[in-house]
């Protein structure tokens, strides 16, 4: 009788651990590397996705934190939830014009399949964008010297993000690297030519039913789109289209348009985010939620860039 | 006899098992590091520094004819540690100078004492840090 209330109670755990941490797991990662990288998304997709809740929302409510992380909290080191997308814009890129073709030239990424090796060349059906991987401390990356990510590369991060909704605006705040962007929702609309550009662009947002549609352009062209370091020109408009399916679910559809660099519009993958509360995001010290996560250039250039980073370059340096 | 059995800590492995492995997503680590061969070195730290965008941990190794070369690890931004229970004070007097280690890390492609660090040990075998995170993804 004990030994069988025992075997129950080991059962019970097991069914606890099985079904009361919301499972999301890295699913679409796109960090190929060595070839043996293929076996570890083939392992991850396996995995359960998003767990839907079925508490009612509104849709209209975006505030809280949402996250692409494939941890049930909000940190992974890198790691993307499953049916989440990856870690690009889009897969789809449209033909370059011959300007944007040196700017995307110019850009030297240390994400994606390595420049020159096997791994590369066994995928010709991936753009060459995704395969030119330098290490570094021979690269180009403007985030590597803590320059701000710009909308689309923080919005793609694996990281925390907490929406403000203020009566004139929506905030959101990118805990990697504390970039805010500001989205104005007073009615205004988009002028055609800012001031000036801003790393985190002109926004203004309005609702057409359940969908939030943001549009911007003023953006800084020193940003990339993504971490593989396809470009865009500060004439860039990019659209985006937030929409909440479930409790604790909102997916993003986002189109870039740029003539100057992109022959065609540039229709990204599908983006979406689950929600943590800022108890599940805990610490050692009572802090909970979002955590402070500057990129300090004390931290980033003197300490790591320096003593580790440019070590480890592939030509002498 | 009645067994319980604890709800939170089994919580916390159960998510820990789930931890993302891609940690090296980071700064384009399957690029700068062999992560199909790591090695494992015993060693001595120097100095540890629980900052952004990776820790980084400093480490004497000595060979069988005395020379010393000193290694640097970079490992898990902090915020992993944190929100896996290791906070910088604990961390920082974990693994103070002068503490023995065993690491087992990728080292750098171009042969450089450089490696991103997988798993660190202390001479008691307690292993330092959020288990199961920082595992060179191949493995």
């Amino acid at each position: 009788m004990r030994i069988a209330r025992l075997h129950a109670q080991i059962a019970g755990v097991c069914l606890f651990l099985a079904l009361a941490t919301p499972v999301l797991v890295q699913g679409q990662d796109e960090e190929p590397g060595p070839p043996d990288a293929a076996e570890r998304q083939a392992r991850a997709r396996t995995l359960p996705r998003i767990q839907p809740s079925d508490k009612k929302f509104d849709p209209h409510d975006l505030a809280g934190i949402w996250t692409r992380s494939s941890s049930p909290r909000g940190f992974t080191g890198g790691g993307t939830c499953a049916d989440c997308g990856d870690r690009g814009y889009g897969k789809n890129v449209p033909p370059m014009t011959p300007e944007g073709k040196k700017m995307f030239d110019t850009n030297k990424p240390s994400y994606g399949r390595t420049l020159g090796s096997a791994d590369a060349a066994a995928h010709p059906d991936e753009d060459i964008g995704r395969r030119r991987a330098v290490s570094p401390a021979n690269g180009t990356d403007p985030y590597q010297y803590c320059n701000p990510m710009g909308i689309t590369r923080a919005l793609i991060f694996p990281h925390p993000i907490e929406f403000f909704v203020l009566p004139d605006r929506i905030i959101q705040h990118f805990s990697w690297g504390e970039g805010i962007r500001t989205i104005w929702t007073d009615g205004r609309k988009l002028i055609d030519d800012p001031d000036q550009p801003r790393w985190w662009g002109y926004s203004v947002g309005h609702w057409e039913g359940d969908t939030f549609i943001v549009e911007s352009n003023g953006h800084d062209e020193r940003t990339w789109i993504d971490h593989f370091g396809y470009p865009h020109s500060d004439r860039m408009h990019l659209e985006e289209r937030y929409k909440r399916t479930n409790y604790n679910i909102l997916e993003l559809n986002w189109t870039i348009t740029d003539p100057k660099v992109y022959t065609k519009p540039w229709v990204g993958d599908t983006k979406r985010f689950h929600l943590i509360q800022t108890k599940d995001i805990t610490t050692v010290d009572g802090w909970a939620g979002m955590m402070e996560d500057p990129c300090a250039p004390a931290d980033e250039v003197d300490q790591f860039d320096k003593r580790i980073r440019d070590l480890t370059g592939t030509k002498p340096n | 006899m009645k067994v319980r059995f604890p709800r939170l800590p089994l919580m916390l492995i159960g998510s820990l098992l789930f931890v993302s492995v891609s940690m090296f997503a980071h700064h384009g680590t399957f690029v700068s590091y062999d992560t199909k061969h790591p090695v494992t070195l015993n060693g001595v730290v120097a100095e540890y520094h629980f900052t952004n965008p990776h820790t980084q941990l400093y480490f004497d190794v000595t060979d069988d004819k005395g020379n010393v070369t000193r290694w640097a690890a970079e490992g898990p931004a902090p915020e992993i540690w944190v929100e896996a229970g290791w906070g910088k004070k604990r961390t920082e007097a974990t693994l103070a100078p002068g503490t023995k280690i065993t690491i087992t890390l990728s080292p750098a492609r171009n042969g450089k004492p450089v490696g991103a660090a997988a798993k660190i040990f202390l001479a008691n075998g307690e292993q330092v840090g959020p288990a199961g995170a920082g595992e060179p993804p191949n493995q």
